[in-house]
């Protein structure tokens, strides 16, 4: 009996039978693949989500629903959740059991989200510049990472915000902002936003505005009414769409900014007592705002997600099985097929043993076939799957 | 308990014989039987046996070749009867002492010319240079040197023919037994085959039992007997 023989002979049959032996190996690669891809992929979901959660100790927001509000501050989703004012930042802060970081997140530049934030966002979550620096004056913006590369911006460049609705006319306008800096890559949520100060956030919103100054306008069509306290301008007053070092002194707020709304704060209790007197401040029933807890949430939601992957895992087992048995109805047809080649194989002389050697190597290699595409499945949810969890979040 | 190949005293290439004595054999189920008293051919002989299609000259060549086991009888090669050995061990006397030129070719057809021809000796584990230039100059003899590389299902009939010969030759075997192996040829490869398998035949003191139909070849060999006389 030769081995080198009968693995080449197998070896010719299934080269010279490539698509038949392609769509066994598919067929086994498949069915070997899917659990262990789906288990990953869960597995990815689940660190991928849980590193963020865990760096977040608790999340203040409007009364509704919580997911929302965790997808709104950690993954800057744009959900449609109540707002809350920066007030109630102001009274965690005076409270002294913690701070507080206000969050916006309403608008959008081309479906990246804009984030209103305030400086301390980006030392809490060690956000640093890879190239220029962080927002310096209203109208400014840094954008993350993947953003930048994907848009190919730099510092310099500008980026616009998005209308809400092309039909409202009469809605937020598109404001052109500065960038000044790019973020270094982080691999979270961070590197596909575009950050701004919560001012700027405000202006976009229409909170405040810029204009051609009417009080030193000698243009008649600019003013409808002037007297010695106020100034009423036309429809001919040019709006500013774009803060410069010209006009910055001319964009000016209406009302008190303690009214102006966010979306939600990320509470960073000064300890765990601190933490325990400000959930039980907001476990009011009848409250209007929720503080909650990120990866108590997120593991309510992932304990979901598992027994759901429990049960798709166990079909996929039971997949995995029938395919195998079609394998095995498949192999022993083909040999069954066969069966006046491997009698000519005997007529010649060639011995059981050699016989079944080359039935073996047969199964060996499609077998290795089936596992090579099963390791590239697997290989290619393990090197995407991160990626493809956080787009899939934002 | 049936012995091995190898407790079988032939060694390649020394000149050996075939006697059938007494051989009977009956297909279960079936009227259709035959019976040999005696055959004897010597080393070098060769032996035409003619009949028409259908008579049981393929089933004579396959009791010879020990692919069918009699019901009674005995079938020495070389001083060694080949019914007393076990299924392995009669294959591989098969492998390494008899060459087949089966009347279908029995050719694998996914193999290339080379592929097929030098498959026994590969699956024997007695591949050699040798073998390799005996297989090269078989090519050339028999005139398949150019489809060397083609895939076997890609010739014609006579060509899978003459392949078939040369599988059957490349191993040097003792002993040859061919069916109908010209019947797919024309006249002047035919004369050329035949003649072919009578000069090995000489050359390595080998018998040679060849089965055909084709009364013109009958002045090439030994002896010729007609299958109908052969056997009752």
């Amino acid at each position: 009996m030769s081995v080198p023989a009968a693995f080449h002979l197998a070896l010719h049959y299934v080269l010279r039978h490539r698509l038949q032996s392609l769509l066994l190996c598919l067929a086994l690669g498949a069915s070997l693949a899917l659990p262990v891809a789906v288990r990953t992929f869960a597995k990815t979901v689940e660190a991928e989500t849980g590193k963020r959660a865990s760096g977040t100790p608790l999340v203040l927001g409007a009364k509704g629903s919580s997911l929302d509000l965790l997808l709104s501050a950690l993954y800057f989703r744009r959900q449609p959740i109540a707002p809350i004012t920066l007030k109630q930042v102001d009274l965690i802060r005076a409270s002294g059991l913690g701070n507080a970081i206000p969050l916006l997140v309403r608008f959008h530049s081309q479906g990246s989200p804009i984030v209103g934030v305030d400086l301390a966002y980006f030392d809490f979550r060690g956000l640093g510049t890879r190239q220029g620096h962080l927002f310096t004056r209203l109208g400014d913006c840094v954008v993350g990472a993947r953003l930048a590369k994907e848009r190919g911006l730099k510092p310099g460049d500008s980026v616009f915000s998005s209308p809400e609705q092309v039909f409202d006319i009469a809605g937020v306008y598109p404001l052109k902002m500065r960038v000044t800096g790019v973020l270094a890559p982080t691999g979270s949520p961070d590197d596909h936003a575009v950050f701004v100060d919560l001012k700027t956030a405000w202006l976009i919103e229409g909170r405040s505005h810029g204009h051609d100054d009417l009080a030193s306008s000698k243009s008649a069509p600019d003013v409808l009414k002037r007297d010695s306290t106020n100034i009423v301008g036309s429809a001919a007053v040019r709006m500013f769409n774009e803060v410069t070092a010209e006009n910055l002194s001319g964009f000016h707020f209406h009302g008190d900014p303690a009214d102006y709304p966010i979306t939600s704060a990320i509470v960073l209790p000064r300890d765990a007592k601190s933490e325990a007197i400000l959930s039980g401040r907001h476990q009011d029933p009848k409250g209007l705002f929720q503080l909650i807890r990120p990866s108590d949430e997120l593991s309510m939601i992932l304990s979901t997600l598992f027994q759901v992957e429990g049960a798709i895992i166990l079909g996929l087992v039971f997949v995995g099985f029938a395919a195998a048995a079609i394998a095995v109805i498949v192999f022993t047809l083909s040999f069954q097929m066969r069966a006046r080649e491997f009698a000519t194989l005997a007529d010649i002389g060639v011995s059981l043993k050699t016989l079944n050697l080359i039935k073996a190597f047969e199964v060996m290699l499609i077998g290795i076939g089936g596992m090579a595409i099963a390791s590239i499945v697997v290989g290619l949810v393990i090197q995407w799957g991160p990626s493809l969890v956080l787009r899939a979040l934002q | 308990m049936k012995p091995a190949a190898s407790e079988c005293v032939i060694r390649s290439g020394s000149p050996s014989g075939v006697l059938i004595t007494d051989l009977h054999f009956q297909y279960p189920g079936s009227s259709f039987g035959l019976s040999l008293r005696q055959l004897e051919l010597g080393a070098g002989e060769t032996l035409a046996i003619l009949g028409p299609s259908g008579c049981g000259k393929s089933t004579l060549l396959r009791l010879i070749a020990g692919l069918l086991p009699p019901n009674a009888g005995k079938v020495s090669i070389g001083g060694s009867d080949i019914h007393l050995l076990n299924r392995e061990g009669l294959r591989d006397f098969r492998l390494k002492q008899i060459g087949l030129v089966f009347q279908d070719f029995a050719l694998l057809d996914y193999l290339t010319v080379s592929e097929n021809i030098l498959l026994p000796a590969k699956l024997g584990g007695f591949f050699s240079d040798e073998v390799t230039s005996r297989v090269q100059s078989l090519m050339d003899q028999l005139g398949i040197r150019d489809h060397e590389k083609k895939i076997t299902r890609m010739l014609s009939q006579g060509e899978r023919q003459r392949v078939a010969i040369a599988r059957a030759l490349a191993h040097e075997p003792t002993l040859v037994l061919a069916d109908e192996p010209t019947a797919s040829l024309d006249a002047a490869r035919r004369d050329r085959v035949a003649a072919m398998l009578v000069g090995y035949a000489k050359e390595r003191g080998a018998p040679l039992i060849m089965v055909t139909h084709d009364a013109a070849l009958k002045d090439r060999f030994d002896r010729v007997v007609d299958f109908q006389e052969l056997v009752s």
